[in-house]
């Protein structure tokens, strides 16, 4: 399927015979292949991977099947007492939440250790029925949203250029009602809006975690707000995402109480004071995530078909290969490495071991692959410094 | 918007962690943190997950 060649790092240059690899402990499942949202910024379907279009819209039964076996034989062979499972799509509740139970409960079936089961919605299709059903099962909810107010959403609409915003908005008062069953909230940076006004209007929504994610781009693709340059680590340089995120950090910690998790602040104050990082935005920890797509193709993140068509590919599938089989895969290993995988940039930057080089699919330059600095790179350290600054006041104040 | 001045080469303060804290925020990382220790690896997720 892959029609873009694979860039030299890590493919062509990275030796893994020697890798003794982590292994995976969540299990990106896709339900649905297809969306119900036309997101303008929506790097699945906006973006220059097409690969979606042949695939299954849906994964058959015998599928999930299959997908429960290979996780169990995984679990079986590192012993691990317990997995995160994602349903994930496209939309996974494009159908109502049958296919999502379906899935959840084949996994359940097959592994002997503990399931925490989530799916991602952009809470268009959860009604109060299949809400209800979700929290009998276990299985926690999580929201895709850019704000707490429709002008946030406005790049978020259906097929016919509707907003998606009043359903979601009703997913979102139901969840609050629902805390148990309510995962948190995963917003997209935009520019366009103050950071302010987005994270206080997510407060209101009451969820008990959210992440801002930076818009996924490259050395080729940059984000808005960020010119188009060669890889490095440029400086000075304009950090307009730095500033955004430290805008809401500042209103975050000192709110007086915890509103509400915000990952990215907390694992890189967690860095910052010697601890490992469990998310892939900062860090060096190892990456344990793999996703299952709708016709059993065992890949890497989709994050990575921001960069090229085919870049999440790994050839295998659930029905030939074993998820230790993927573990071998040179994408899959060269983001296990740590500070092995980073650039020569990164290695002599004093931020380096908490940005971690950032996210690795922010890394990516056409012709070379991803061991450069991240395209955000000027922001993390704009925000890393911030958070330091913040934390060491504190902390002092805390003795 | 901000335009650093030059400050990339200075290295990042060290930080110890508090044994305790009056600050809300810092109260709950460093709960989450205690938390994380048990933990024989910590491995990192993906971020399309909340």
């Amino acid at each position: 399927m892959t029609t873009h060649p694979h860039p030299p790092w890590p493919y062509a240059l990275l030796d893994t015979t020697a890798h003794r690899p982590v292994p995976f402990r969540q299990f990106v499942l896709k339900v649905h292949g297809r969306c119900n949202l036309d997101c303008t910024y929506c790097y699945l379907y906006q973006g220059p991977d097409h690969g979606w279009r042949d695939r299954p819209a849906r994964t058959p039964e015998r599928t999930m099947r299959r997908v429960a076996d290979r996780i169990a034989e995984h679990v079986r062979g590192h012993r691990l007492d317990a997995i995160r499972v994602e349903l994930h799509g496209g939309e996974p509740l494009l159908t109502g939440p049958d296919p999502v139970l379906a899935y959840a409960d084949a996994v359940r079936e097959a592994v002997d250790c503990r399931v925490t089961a989530t799916v991602q919605t952009n809470g268009t299709r959860l009604t109060a029925g299949a809400l209800d059903r979700l929290a009998a099962a276990g299985i926690r909810v999580g929201l895709s949203l850019d704000g707490g107010r429709a002008a946030h959403n406005a790049r978020r609409v259906d097929h016919a250029g509707r907003p998606a915003w009043p359903a979601a908005r009703a997913a979102a008062e139901r969840l609050a009602a629902r805390p148990r069953a309510y995962a948190g909230i995963l917003c997209t940076i935009d520019l366009a809006v103050d950071p302010l006004d987005v994270y206080r209007s997510l407060l209101a929504l009451r969820p008990p975690g959210v992440d801002f994610l930076l818009p996924h781009a490259n050395w080729d693709r940059p984000p808005p707000g960020i010119p188009g340059r060669p890889p490095g680590r440029h400086r000075p340089t304009p950090t307009p995402y730095g500033d955004w995120l430290a805008a809401v950090f500042d209103a975050w910690w000192d709110e007086g109480r915890l509103s509400t998790r915000i990952r990215l602040f907390q694992e890189i104050a967690g860095l910052l004071l010697g601890s490992p990082s469990r998310a892939e935005a900062v860090g060096l920890s190892p990456m344990a995530a793999v996703v299952v797509e709708t016709d059993g193709a065992i890949e890497q993140v989709d994050s990575l078909r921001s960069a090229y068509e085919g870049a999440s590919e790994t050839g295998l599938d659930v029905f030939r290969h074993s998820f230790d089989q993927a573990l071998r895969h040179p994408g899959v290993a060269a983001r296990q490495l740590g500070e092995r995988a980073l650039a020569e940039e990164c290695l002599g930057c004093p931020v380096g071991k908490v940005c971690g080089g950032g996210n690795y699919v922010h890394r990516y330059a056409p012709g070379t692959g991803f061991r450069h600095p991240s395209v955000y790179c000027a922001d993390l350290e704009r925000l890393v410094r911030h958070i330091a600054h913040r934390l060491q006041r504190t902390s002092r104040a805390a003795r | 918007m901000t335009f650093p001045v030059d400050d990339t080469h200075i290295p990042l303060p060290e930080i110890a962690p508090p044994d305790q804290t009056d600050h809300p925020v810092l109260a709950a990382i460093l709960t989450e943190l205690r938390d994380r220790q048990q933990d024989p690896l910590v491995v990192a997720h993906y971020e399309d997950a909340p």
